[in-house]
């Protein structure tokens, strides 16, 4: 059983049981999660502007005109200073699913958007994993950049999250690129951002992708990465 | 414990790391931003352990190799966004170096830094018609001058210590020990050679508190111990300094009088109130000591030098003196009263034991102290 490049199809993946995972970190010092049962590693929260920063900073990175122009989407809010109506604006959001492309690149070649049933698989695995007092010790003695520390404070004291899903915004977080393979692949988002932030309730296992709208820096759309574990082929390249 | 020799020069403006904006967007400004480097560096900090660095990267460049290396380093640096992240998070770990961002863009990530103490440290200038912080922080205009008022701020004091440190000899009468530091207060001339016993060397620091502005770190550079010349005695000196050191009474020649080791001066004419000292020499030190311009009581010591060549003296003008071999132990002198201080190992520090020094007490083989 299993999908091209043994990865398992979505139909494997409805009632998975976590028996493992692992946190690592990516060059920038954001966390990922390992799910060997995905063959994935996952990052644990949404692409922040801390973490997409580390490389703009690069001197091959995108420059400022442009990250101005997303600010302006999204104004930019300190990590070391927010409140929960604020949380959002932490995140890096009004990007396109084509401008992911380099940051992904630099941060790892095998870094990617995930497709819809690698997301929904995702969601589903993180939610079977209880954020208890282990996972905190994980986490906490994992070396995570500070950046991400502070977001992650910030949403165990705000929210009281129960398993590694609600800890990582999967729901109360943005509308996350993902990519819909077909003949012509094409991108939506799936999550469930809070309501302050996006008026329509969403059940991302359920409900189709959320189709863009017309402004062309949509504010509640951002992303996660995932990459395959074992260096599979990348389904995404050739597409961006 | 170590004797280590210091010497701080530079005092009044520290470490200065010179930070650059290589972005995009500020590359028609980057001949401008370069030329306000150099002067800052050719003409304002001086060539010593200065850094530059370019915004968005915590790599630390020699600041005297600047002006050979600035179109490489910007080749290699330029396009990076105008974020302080890396390089602040660099400098977080350098607390006395002063921070001078040269500028013509808004900082994206400037929010991050409010109330960090790398800002308070850190000067912003903005090219003309540009701004760096949007107000969440102070912008200094486009003026050298003005850079170079900021940077060189008057100093107040410096303090040299730390590492369980006491220091034994240094060459500037600005300074004073107190309180377990050399203090210099504000005077025209901070700049030092120092020796110290210290139990932890890499841990002794100079700080620069200055008006106005943060505290900064001033490079102490290891050097060489100091050599300070011996001055002889006369026959007639040597022989009163014989009797001293092993009766602890002397007589002056064609006198039968026997009078206490604990003088320089005898009173053999009425008609002289000062008396007349028994090592001349040791006199015309004192008075030219004076005669540069101290207002202040002799502070320190006049070590003698015994042996079968004969004998000197040389002047110690600190108040503290090493006594032994084994760097434990040293004499301070605190008005007239000089008592030996012992590192306290189990409390890592140095402890007045209360035991008296006694006039011409032997220090090292062959060698006295004595204090006027």
């Amino acid at each position: 059983m299993g999908g091209p490049g043994g990865r398992p199809r979505a139909a494997d993946l409805k009632d998975l049981a976590v028996s493992e995972w692992r946190l690592v970190l990516d060059r920038s010092g954001a966390p990922l999660v390992e799910l060997p049962e995905l063959g994935l590693a996952v990052s644990l929260l949404p692409v922040t502007k801390a973490h997409f920063e580390t490389f703009l900073a690069q001197p091959d990175g995108y420059g400022d005109a442009w990250y101005e122009e997303l600010l302006a989407v999204n104004p930019r809010q300190s990590w070391r200073h927010f409140t929960d109506p604020e949380r959002e604006r932490l995140l890096l959001s009004g990007i396109r699913p084509a401008e992911t492309a380099g940051f992904l690149r630099w941060l790892n070649p095998a870094a990617r958007l995930p497709t819809v049933d690698e997301w929904r698989a995702m969601d589903r695995a993180l939610t079977a994993v209880p954020f208890d007092a282990a996972a905190a010790r994980r986490l906490r003695e994992g070396g995570a950049a500070p950046w991400a520390m502070a977001l992650l404070r910030a949403v165990h004291a705000q929210d009281r999250p129960t398993s590694l899903a609600g800890l990582g915004l999967t729901r109360g977080g943005l509308l996350e690129w993902v990519l819909e393979p077909g003949l012509v692949p094409r991108y939506g988002g799936l999550g469930q951002p809070r309501h302050s932030f996006f008026r329509n309730v969403l059940e991302p296992q359920s409900d189709a992708p959320v189709e863009p709208f017309a402004s062309d820096r949509p504010y509640c759309f951002g992303f996660r990465y995932v990459q395959s574990l074992g260096g599979d082929a990348d389904p995404v390249e050739g597409v961006l | 414990m170590e004797e280590v020799w210091y010497s701080l020069e530079n005092v009044g403006i520290g470490r200065v790391a010179v930070v650059l904006d290589v972005a995009r967007s500020s590359s028609d400004h980057w001949p401008d931003l370069a030329r306000m480097a150099r002067y800052l560096i050719d003409e304002v900090v001086g060539p010593s352990d200065h850094g530059v660095y370019f915004l968005g990267s915590a790599e630390r460049l020699p600041a005297d190799r600047f002006a050979t290396s600035q179109h490489a380093w910007h080749g290699q640096h330029q396009g990076r966004a105008r974020l302080l992240g890396p390089t602040f998070e660099a400098l977080q770990a350098d607390p006395g170096c002063t921070v001078v961002v040269l500028g013509a863009g808004p900082l994206l990530d400037l929010a991050d830094w409010v109330g960090e103490p790398v800002l308070k440290r850190t000067v912003f200038v903005a090219r003309p018609g540009c701004t760096l912080t949007g107000g969440l922080a102070p912008e200094l205009p486009w003026s050298a001058p003005d850079v170079q008022r900021v940077v060189q701020a008057p100093v107040e004091k410096v303090t040299v210590g730390g590492g369980g440190a006491l220091p034994v000899w240094w060459d500037n009468a600005a300074y004073a020990y107190q309180d377990g530091h050399l203090i210099g207060r504000q005077t025209d001339r901070l700049d030092l050679r120092v020796g110290l016993l210290a139990q932890w060397p890499e841990q002794v620091r100079a700080v620069a508190w200055h008006t106005g502005r943060e505290p900064s770190e001033p490079t102490l550079v290891r050097c060489a111990p100091v050599d300070r010349p011996w001055e002889e005695l006369t026959a007639e000196e040597a022989a009163i300094l014989r009797q001293c050191v092993t009766t602890g009474h002397f007589r002056l020649p064609g006198s039968s009088e026997e009078l206490p080791a604990d003088r320089l001066r005898v009173h053999r004419d009425p008609g002289s109130v000062l008396g007349t000292l028994i090592y001349p020499a040791v006199g015309r030190a004192l008075v030219a000591w004076r005669a540069d311009g101290r207002d202040v009581p002799y502070p320190g010591f006049v070590a003698f030098r015994l042996d079968e060549q004969g004998a000197a003296f040389r002047l110690h003008e600190c108040c503290t003196h090493r006594l032994d071999e084994s760097l434990d132990a040293v004499a301070v002198r605190r008005s007239r009263q000089v008592t030996i201080w012992r590192w306290l190992a189990t409390a890592g520090r140095w402890q007045d034991t209360g035991v008296a020094v006694a006039p011409y007490h032997r220090y090292a083989p062959g060698q006295y102290l004595f204090w006027p």
